[in-house]
């Protein structure tokens, strides 16, 4: 039953996380934009294309993980629906990995994969010489877009309340973002070399697109954002399985 | 459920395809640009310009009109930060340009530099504090560097006169997509694919039900 039940699990809930006509609106405007961008620059390399396009996508899956994903969560609390989870013969952890997969992993893989593969489609001859660099783009994209959202949901899990739960996550990003800014900033100012590296580090994306661009990146700047995801997916997972109640 | 997502997903992708078309005849991308800049120099002791590709790569040609000596350096990331280390050791920009031009995806400028003229000289001796290689060659050459997306080039100029004129021109290298009428035809079928799975997906729940 343990993984069966998890796998049903996880389709339940992604029936209420990505249900339409919201998710299909927010997939339709971010695609067009992909389309957008895809013809309107002579891109040429793969891993140029993947970062163009997803550099605008990441933003709106965040947003959408921090509603979808932390106040939906909250919300499933709220009506009772975890309460139901929980009384189905799977354990807590399984239930956390369900609800990991569908509010998390689902929504952003499939939100950054649309645009992602318009412009594949678009860019067909450029893409398809190395199509290892685009993925790997996504793939980090989507490591960057999974550590917000495992935040969002320790968000949802914690405040109960869709309210707080999305302006806590929306607080979050945004503070995420604006200390990456002032990391930047300061390291520029102070000639600081690890200041600034700080700065690069918090965006996972970027480090790899730099080092498929040949400049050189540190071994701790590549670890940053993963060891900052398994530790949000560690403590909601810790918090989930020892103190959640959902009454 | 994933199936549904799937077919939902192909309605969009085969939308935006269609969409990537038109935009693709209306604004679509240029594969060259010509730029000319011109910098009074009559109280400064030089001027620089720089070319970024962004999103292409392509070969940049730069000439340059009133110069007396030319150095110029290929940079990996944003010559901005370039720009940034120069003014570290004191050559600063003034009246600067900066153009963005999204559909040859490549951003260029040019700027007055004030500084210590004898700073200027120094240059070739630059790459033993910053990353980069600078190069010297002499007034009327024409200068011919291939870029790749990320990569810019910067080139600073002694002015022999009262003006410097930069020419640059830019021509784009391995872009290539499909056309519009492939993008249509591709966009339809995908969106009519996903049309009819989701709409036998959910009629099959209907009567399961």
């Amino acid at each position: 039953m343990g993984l069966r039940g998890l796998a049903e699990l996880a389709l339940v809930d992604s029936s209420d996380s990505l249900r339409p006509p919201g998710f299909d609106v927010m997939m339709v405007i971010i695609a067009s934009l992909g389309a957008a961008l895809a013809t309107m620059q002579p891109i040429s390399e793969p891993h140029v294309a993947a970062r163009i396009i997803l550099d605008p996508t990441l933003f709106a899956a965040t947003l959408f993980l921090a509603l979808r994903g932390s106040a939906g969560v909250a919300g499933l609390i709220q009506r009772g629906i975890v309460s139901i989870y929980l009384s189905y013969p799977v354990s807590r952890h399984s239930v956390y990995t369900a609800i990991v997969v569908s509010r998390v992993l689902l929504p952003a893989a499939t939100l950054l994969s649309a645009p992602l593969l318009v412009a594949g489609l678009v860019l067909l001859p450029v893409v398809s010489v190395n199509p290892g660099y685009y993925i790997l783009v996504f793939l980090a994209y989507l490591l960057q877009a999974s550590m917000y959202g495992s935040f969002f949901l320790l968000a949802g899990l914690a405040a109960k309340s869709p309210g707080t739960a999305s302006v806590v996550s929306i607080t979050f990003y945004f503070a995420y973002n604006i200390t990456m800014l002032i990391l930047s900033a300061v390291g520029a100012a102070m000639g600081s070399n690890i200041v600034s590296g700080l700065a690069d580090a918090m965006a996972f994306y970027y480090m790899v697109y730099r080092s498929l661009l040949g400049v050189g990146v540190e071994v701790w700047q590549l670890l940053l954002v993963p060891l900052l995801l398994l530790a949000m997916l560690l403590a909601g997972y810790v918090y989930f399985t020892r103190r959640f109640e959902p009454g | 459920m994933i199936a549904r997502l799937a077919a939902r997903t192909l309605i969009v992708v085969g939308i935006a395809v269609i969409l990537a078309g038109v935009i693709a005849e209306l604004v679509g991308a240029k594969t060259s640009v010509e730029w000319e800049a011109s910098i009074d120099t009559s109280n400064i002791p030089g001027a620089a310009m720089t070319v970024f590709a962004f999103s292409s790569s392509g070969r940049v040609e730069i000439s340059v009109d009133g110069a007396e000596s030319i150095y110029y350096m290929t940079l990996r990331g944003d010559p901005m930060i370039a720009l940034r280390q120069l003014s570290t050791i004191n050559i600063s920009m003034v009246d600067h340009t900066l153009v963005s031009d999204i559909r040859a995806g490549v951003a260029y400028g040019a700027a007055g530099l004030q500084t210590n003229p004898l700073l200027l000289r120094t240059l070739p001796l630059l790459a033993n504090i910053l990353p980069v290689e600078v190069t010297t060659t002499q007034a009327g050459d024409v200068i011919e560097v291939n870029l790749t997306g990320g990569n810019g080039v910067l080139v600073v100029v002694e002015p022999s006169g009262e003006r410097v004129v930069f020419h640059m021109r830019y021509t784009v290298s391995g872009y290539s997509r499909l056309d519009t009428y492939t993008l249509t035809i591709l966009g339809t079928i995908t969106s009519l694919a996903g049309i009819v799975a989701y709409s036998r997906l959910t009629s099959t729940r209907r009567e399961n039900k």
